[in-house]
Formats: C-alpha cells, sequence, structure tokens
C-alpha cells in the first residue's frame, strides 16, 4: 500500500508500481465493481493524486474537489479498466487530463497583494526578490498556455527533472523540452512587457 | 544554442515569487466520494422518448382498444 508515504517523492518513478507489485486481486475486484476494493484503492491513492493534482493547479481547495472528480471517474469508467494494467498510471493520466483541462477553463487570476500575504506571508517576507516584482512573476506565470503552466510550475518552482514531468504528465520527454522552452520565452516576454528583465 | 531549457535567473525569480505547494493532503476525501456516488445512484434518468416513439405507443393502444383480438399478436411482435 502505498498510504503515508513522504509525499515528497510522490513524482518519483517506482511510486508508481505500488500497486502492480502486489498480486491483483484487487485491481480485478475494484474491475467486478466491489465498492470495498474501490474505497481500497481510494485510501491508497487519494494523497498521491492530491500531490501530483495540486502542483500543477497550486490551489489546494481545488485540487481536493479535482481528486475528488478524478476518483468519480476512475469509479465510472472501472469495468473498462484492465487489471493487467498499473493502476496509478492509469488514475494519474486521468488526474492530470483533468487538472490540464481546469487550467485550460479557468485562467488563474493573479492574487492581489493581501491575498499572497494571507496565503504565503512569512515564505514571502523571506523571499529575496521584491515585491512588486513577485506581483509581476506571478501576472508573467498565470498569463502562460495551460500545458506551459504546468510544465514551467513543476520545472521552476516544484524543481522536478524532466524525467519527473514526462512521467507525471504522460507526455514524451521531448515534448516536456519543448514546452519548457516555449513557457521561458513566454515568460521572458510577458515580463519584458511588465518592465522586469531577468 | 543553450539546451537547458531551464533558465536559471528565470528559475530564480520564479522560485522567488511563488512558494513551493505543500503536497500533503490535509483530510480524507473519502466521505466526498462516497457522498458523491450516493448522489449518483439516487439519481434517476429521466426517460425520454422521441415523438414517433409516442405515436408508434398512441397506435399499439388504439389498435388494442379497437381490435382487442389483436393484442396476441401485438404482445408476439414486441
Amino acid at each position: 500500500m502505498t498510504s503515508g508515504r513522504n509525499m515528497d517523492c510522490a513524482l518519483a518513478l517506482p511510486e508508481l508500481r505500488a500497486v502492480n507489485g502486489q498480486p491483483d486481486e484487487l485491481l480485478e475486484r475494484f474491475a467486478r465493481g466491489d465498492e470495498a476494493a474501490f474505497e481500497e484503492l481510494f485510501r491508497a491513492f487519494q494523497r498521491d493524486v492530491y500531490a501530483w493534482i495540486v502542483q500543477i493547479i497550486r490551489d489546494p481547495g481545488v485540487a481536493e474537489e479535482l481528486t475528488v472528480e478524478t476518483f468519480l471517474r476512475v469509479h465510472r469508467s472501472r469495468q473498462r479498466f484492465d487489471s493487467t494494467r498499473n493502476f496509478a498510471s492509469w488514475a494519474r493520466r486521468i488526474a492530470v487530463n483533468l487538472a490540464i483541462s481546469h487550467l485550460r477553463k479557468n485562467r488563474p487570476e493573479v492574487p492581489s497583494e493581501e491575498a499572497a500575504l494571507a496565503n504565503f506571508g512569512a515564505w514571502q517576507a523571506d523571499s529575496a526578490v521584491a515585491g512588486d516584482i513577485q506581483e509581476k512573476v506571478r501576472q508573467a506565470f498565470a498569463k502562460l498556455p495551460a500545458p506551459e503552466r504546468a510544465v514551467a510550475a513543476l520545472a521552476y518552482i516544484e524543481e522536478r527533472s524532466h524525467e519527473e514531468i514526462a512521467v507525471s504528465l504522460a507526455v514524451p520527454k521531448g515534448t516536456v523540452k519543448s514546452r519548457l522552452f516555449r513557457a521561458s520565452r513566454l515568460l521572458r516576454k510577458h515580463l519584458a512587457k511588465l518592465g522586469v528583465t531577468p | 544554442m543553450n539546451n537547458n531549457p531551464i533558465q536559471p535567473e528565470l528559475k530564480e525569480l520564479m522560485k522567488g515569487s511563488l512558494p513551493q505547494m505543500d503536497t500533503t493532503l490535509q483530510r480524507d476525501l473519502w466521505p466526498q466520494v462516497e457522498a458523491r456516488l450516493g448522489e449518483r445512484k439516487r439519481r434517476v434518468v429521466p426517460v425520454r422518448l422521441k415523438w414517433w416513439e409516442w405515436a408508434l405507443a398512441a397506435g399499439d393502444l388504439g389498435a388494442a382498444y379497437y381490435a382487442p383480438e389483436a393484442i396476441p399478436a401485438l404482445l408476439y411482435h414486441i
């Protein structure tokens, strides 16, 4: 089981094989529609799914809602699930697709200075970057298209490697690199318009 | 050309402006999932019939009323 793991490692590759390492009896029961098996899988994976989503969405409340929605979709599609496949990869794909599509539909509002202070005031006070520049960086970040925003958040803020991001977003490593190039170019462009030159 | 898409000065700005997220789930989400599953089960899907299905049903009822001897034949064709 995967519960109680250190979530800082939630993107690490070996974690994905947690259920496949066991006899797949649990997955067979789940695919047959056994509600207890679904609850067991939920309890084993809710923390992982939340961790995948919150790093992309960057809003704990929305990440909780999308975690619930991910498992509702998992439940709805359980009869189509092949119990010889990796449950974590399947759930991750559903979660990431939901997160990216949420980013597409809801461009994040740039938090006001008061909201930013309320959310991460202590962290902000420690930051070496001046408050007005922080605000402009947040504005530039919010303007990125959804796939580039997800990659930029994982690479620049969460400091994930290209391999981890590729696994996390279920895309090839080359796609991660090209999205990151594009995100960096757009960030520089938006920042320059706001009078910030990195 | 620099082959690394991570640009250190941009990384410094980003890290200094946006905090790393706490990836720890603060509460058990099972009650929400359970409630939503319950809602889904309780929700009765309304049966929507097209106009010609209603017309066909009316025709069958009419036929059964005016020609009751046709009922076994109608039942046979259902």
